[in-house]
């Protein structure tokens, strides 16, 4: 039970960054759709720049929340408006705004009401953003039903061919895990109410409850549950793929850049400090499904003829690896989870992006149809294979890094998981690779059109160059991103052995001598 | 002193007459004037009562009682009625009898006092002639169009089966009688009574029938699908939250007074059984259907299974809760069927054939029509900042802190039901392309005035959920503090 503590800014950051994108939508409503792309995209990056001034400002020595505001909002209820950043969703908040600046510059497939494809991706950018900021249960479960809508709207309008049963899917799915979620918060708050004579929701309050043993393991399973089916973890990922695949190119940028996080951070964020003896006692069972997911997705990626179903696989596994790191609860893993998180939505979404390159070329995302582009577009091959190699974890990108800790961290753990995790690696390279080979080398394929296709844009170069920025950038010197979220994990952790202690000598004085 | 206490039933009788008196004596179509008249008359009627709020006496000789329970759902009664007064405005065809523009809006007021005598009355004989006015106001609005065949039917259905249920309240009220020789709401609460005698049972589970079938609670609910599509889409708003708002007020009154000794569990689980059987079915019975207005049907029986969760744990939190719920229902409702009435009423689409088809489209079409269905459909399946989310976690809240957890997770299941075919709605109105036959939606002033208010009542409330709980409280409060009438003569 770490202490919570609460440091403010005189400026509210915070809450500029949630609602800013909400006031850019407001305002698009305003403009015509000539203008409502540029405008979306400078609102993109204010917000985008906004989050780096935040990034810089942040205090990788100070432990606790920083830039917190409180704010009462239903004080009878104990819900409060209270929101902070620590090294572990200041990564994601950045990822997050970086994310749709670039999917809003980058969509160019969209042609028709682009207004309000606009709006839903900068209402979707508040909703995550406030989902990771808050710190009260009832303002998170707000802000985690909130984003549902727009993606949904942006997957059923402006996707492909099954958008409306994909999205009614995504919908069904997450809903179902955060509907159970909501009983166990309002289960915590009224409990927290009678032990305490004030209901309260506020994650510092709430980690000071005393819940017994099936209390605390019904409750670990609906919030566990909810976060499960955002990872996803296998075998609670069967959205994903249609989700993926029939979701727009900027809506599949940021569902797989940023929304499946919201998972795994909730797993840190929320069900460690609050239920730790339940996470210990899981532990194992979601490092298994972790290695499972990450076998599972590549295996299913390998095989895959749609381009982006198999990036949607290959999600499945590289977030597996992700699940294997937070499970193994330990400095490296978590370190590496964390990390990778970060490297994952950089990697995944420009795979994505690259993917819609090739579809608004070609209206087609089979791989069969493709060959030997790197003779007709050598420039998009050479970016294509920067973010594969990224993708796989070649040394020297970002990917390394985080798959290097988190397999560090998974060997202390349990070295048999870890090393069928190690397999993933290579079957990561197997897929891409070989997808790689498909596409880009291969005879040329005959023009149906007789003209040439066209390489990269500008606009589009530039997208792709910032992200690329961040692959080497965190490949070479990732210490500033480890740094910044050590102090998290550190603090993390504390409550995680506090409480091994605690269940390990339990353990033995149960266990018959 | 009592005297003041009728204030609000004068002037709504005084409005009642008065436009009737109008009516006869003027030649042409004033539906408009009427109009005025009647929400006028709903106001000065609210504002008779705003000084309740603070009290909790006796009144009419011990046979109603004004408190701020009885406050705040005359608030939500005479909101949804003049929404409703506003929505029937205008003219939408064979509804207006020809030159007659006032009827429709005299018994709508008929059944607003039916349903403030409801929420008013401490005696069952007082109670049940509310429940009559309220009825068979409610009875002649059903058939009201009379060229329509489904409105005659929807007539004739609710009439029967309301009869039937009148009948068995009644023949419960005898039993309570035989059983404590008192016919006063609240007066089981003396002690040294024995709770589990079986006349007193009976008499109950005849009283909770009643009340069962007019919130069309499963299985008392088979009238309401028809008579929902049967009925003009106006008075449908009126029926689907006025009736539940006093059927819940009574019922309330009932169980806070009722829960004693044994007749404790047997009550709440029976309750409780309602509620589950509601949810489920309503929302099970609601994947499949076709038209908008029986869609609207069962998920207001699923509603009313929600809000029955309150009245399961009868804490003062469960009071508070289902009072909250009330208001937020009503304000979702009246949005949800004040758009349906704007889309339906420029189209052949309007009594049976309200096919769901009629909203294709319509998110691109009508952009701000679309926006507020959207709005009340994500607040019925309680998408927070709603309000519907917060009706939801009160009554979670209510349900958990008494040790009912399992309710609570079986509500969350039926909201995961609820969410597929609200959001079919919504793929309907912005997935699909609308139609070049579709026709251009039928909007009148007051009706947009009516949806735009529970639309804006929809989200902004979220900023007041404290105000809102606060006057929740004071209400289950006022309801506690009534002292059993040990000896009641009526």
């Amino acid at each position: 039970m770490g202490t919570f503590s609460l440091t403010s800014y005189t400026f509210p950051v915070l809450s500029i960054l949630i609602l800013l994108p909400i006031l850019g939508a407001a305002i698009l409503t305003l403009t015509d759709s000539k203008t409502a792309r540029t405008f979306a995209v400078i609102a993109a990056l204010t917000e985008f720049l906004l989050s780096l001034v935040l990034a810089v400002n942040f205090n990788p020595a100070q432990s606790g929340m920083q830039f917190a505001e409180l704010h009462r909002w239903i004080p009878s209820l104990g819900i409060t408006y209270i929101i902070g950043i620590d090294g572990l969703s200041l990564g994601l908040v950045v990822l997050t705004t970086l994310l749709i600046f670039l999917a809003l510059a980058a969509s160019t497939g969209i042609t028709k009401r682009i207004r309000a494809f606009c709006a839903l991706m900068l209402l979707l950018e508040s909703g995550v953003i406030g989902a990771f900021v808050s710190l009260d249960l009832v303002l998170f479960y707000l802000f985690w039903e909130l984003m549902l809508v727009p993606m949904y709207f942006l997957i059923g309008v402006w996707g492909g061919e099954r958008r409306i049963y994909a999205a009614l899917k995504f919908v069904l799915f997450t809903a179902f895990g955060s509907l159970l979620m909501l009983v166990a918060i309002v289960y915590l708050g009224t409990k927290h109410g009678v032990d305490f004579s004030s209901s309260s929701f506020f994650l510092g309050d709430l980690q000071h409850l005393q819940l017994s043993r099936t209390e605390e393991l019904y409750l670990f399973a609906a919030f566990a549950l909810a976060f499960a089916i955002k990872v996803p973890v296998f075998p609670l990922h069967t959205w994903l793929p249609d989700a993926h695949t029939e979701a727009p190119t900027g809506g599949s940028v940021i569902l797989a850049g940023v929304l499946l996080k919201l998972g795994l951070y909730g797993l840190i964020r929320f069900c460690i400090p609050l239920f730790p003896r339940a996470v210990i006692e899981t532990q194992f069972l979601f490092a298994l499904l972790g290695v499972v997911g990450i076998v599972y997705g590549a295996l299913m990626a390998w095989v895959q003829t749609d381009m982006k179903r198999l990036v949607a696989y290959s999600s499945v596994s590289h977030l597996g690896f992700c699940v294997l790191g937070y499970a193994s609860l330990n400095f490296e893993g978590l370190q590496g989870c964390v990390l990778q998180m970060f490297n994952h939505g950089i990697s995944t979404g420009a795979l994505f992006l690259l993917v819609g390159v090739l579809y608004d070329r070609k209206h087609t995302r089979e791989i069969r149809d493709y060959s030997g582009l790197a003779v007709q577009i050598p420039i998009f091959c050479a970016v294509y294979l920067a973010f594969t190699l990224s993708s796989i974890a070649l040394p020297l990108t970002n990917g390394f890094i985080g798959e290097f800790l988190v397999l560090y961290g998974g060997f202390k753990y349990n070295v048999a998981l870890a090393a069928v995790a190690v397999s993933g690696v290579i079957l990561g390279a197997v897929y891409m690779l070989s997808l790689y080979r498909r596409i880009c080398f291969g005879p040329t394929m005959q023009e149906r059109d007789s003209h040439a296709l066209p390489d990269l844009t500008m606009r589009e170069g530039l997208v792709f160059a910032t992200m690329l920025l961040f692959v080497a950038f965190i490949g070479l010197h990732p210490m500033p991103f480890l740094t910044r979220q050590e102090s998290a994990s550190r603090s993390t952790l504390a409550t995680i052995s506090s409480h091994a202690a605690a269940t390990y000598s339990q353990l033995e004085g149960e266990l018959p001598r | 002193m009592t005297m003041i206490y009728a204030l609000p039933f004068a002037a709504l009788c005084s409005g009642i007459i008065m436009i009737l008196l109008l009516d006869l004596f003027s030649e042409r179509r004033l539906s408009w004037v009427s109009t005025l008249l009647s929400v006028g008359t709903c106001v000065v009627t609210w504002v008779c009562q705003i000084s309740f709020y603070m009290l909790s006496d006796k009144a009419f000789g011990g046979l109603a009682t004004v408190d701020a329970f009885s406050f705040v759902l005359n608030t939500v009664i005479l909101g949804s009625g003049v929404c409703a007064l506003l929505l029937n405005s205008g003219n939408y065809g064979p509804q207006r009898i020809e030159g007659h523009a006032a009827d429709l809006d005299v018994l709508t007021l008929l059944t607003l006092a039916g349903a403030m005598i409801m929420v008013s009355s401490t005696n069952l004989m007082m109670l049940f002639l509310g429940l009559e006015l309220l009825s068979l106001s409610l009875y002649v609005l059903a058939g009201c169009a009379r060229d329509e065949r489904s409105s005659a039917e929807a007539a004739v259905k609710y009439f029967l089966f309301g009869s039937f249920s009148s009948a068995f309240f009644l023949f419960g009220i005898v039993f309570i009688y035989a059983s404590t020789g008192s016919i006063s709401l609240v007066g089981f609460s003396q002690p040294g009574m024995s709770a589990s005698q079986p006349l007193l049972l009976i008499g109950l589970g005849l009283l909770i029938f009643g009340f069962a079938f007019k919130l069309s609670l499963v299985p008392f609910h088979v009238w309401a699908p028809d008579v929902y599509q049967g009925t003009p889409v106006s008075l449908v708003a009126l029926m689907a939250t006025v009736v539940k708002a006093a059927a819940f007020g009574a019922l309330l009154r009932l169980v806070a007074g009722a829960y004693l000794g044994s007749t404790n569990l047997v009550l709440s689980n029976s309750l409780a059984a309602l509620s589950v059987l509601s949810m489920t079915i309503g929302n099970i019975l609601a994947l499949k259907q076709k038209s908008v207005k029986r869609l609207l049907a069962y998920s207001s029986i699923a509603h009313a299974g929600y809000a029955l969760m309150g009245a399961v744990v009868a804490t003062s939190v469960g009071i508070e809760a289902t009072l909250f719920y009330m208001f937020a229902y009503a304000t979702m409702t009246i949005a949800a069927f004040g758009v349906v009435l704007i889309v339906t009423a420029g189209s052949p689409f309007q009594y049976d054939q309200d096919d769901i088809s009629s909203l294709d489209g319509l998110g691109w079409r009508s952009p701000l029509l679309a926006f507020a269905f959207s709005l009340a459909l994500l607040s019925l399946a309680g998408f927070p900042p709603l309000i519907g989310f917060f009706g939801k976690f009160y009554l979670f809240e209510a349900v958990i802190g008494s040790g009912r957890a399992w309710l609570a997770v079986i509500a969350a299941l039926n909201s995961l039901i609820g969410i597929y075919y609200y959001f079919n709605l919504l793929v309907r109105m912005y997935f699909r392309e609308p139609e070049a036959t579709a026709a251009t939606p039928g909007k009148t002033i007051p009706s947009q005035i009516a949806v735009t208010l529970a639309t804006i009542l929809l989200f902004a409330c979220g900023l007041f959920i404290d105000q809102l709980r606060g006057v929740s409280r004071q209400a289950a409060i006022s309801l506690a503090v009534k002292k059993p009438v040990l000896s009641n003569k009526y």
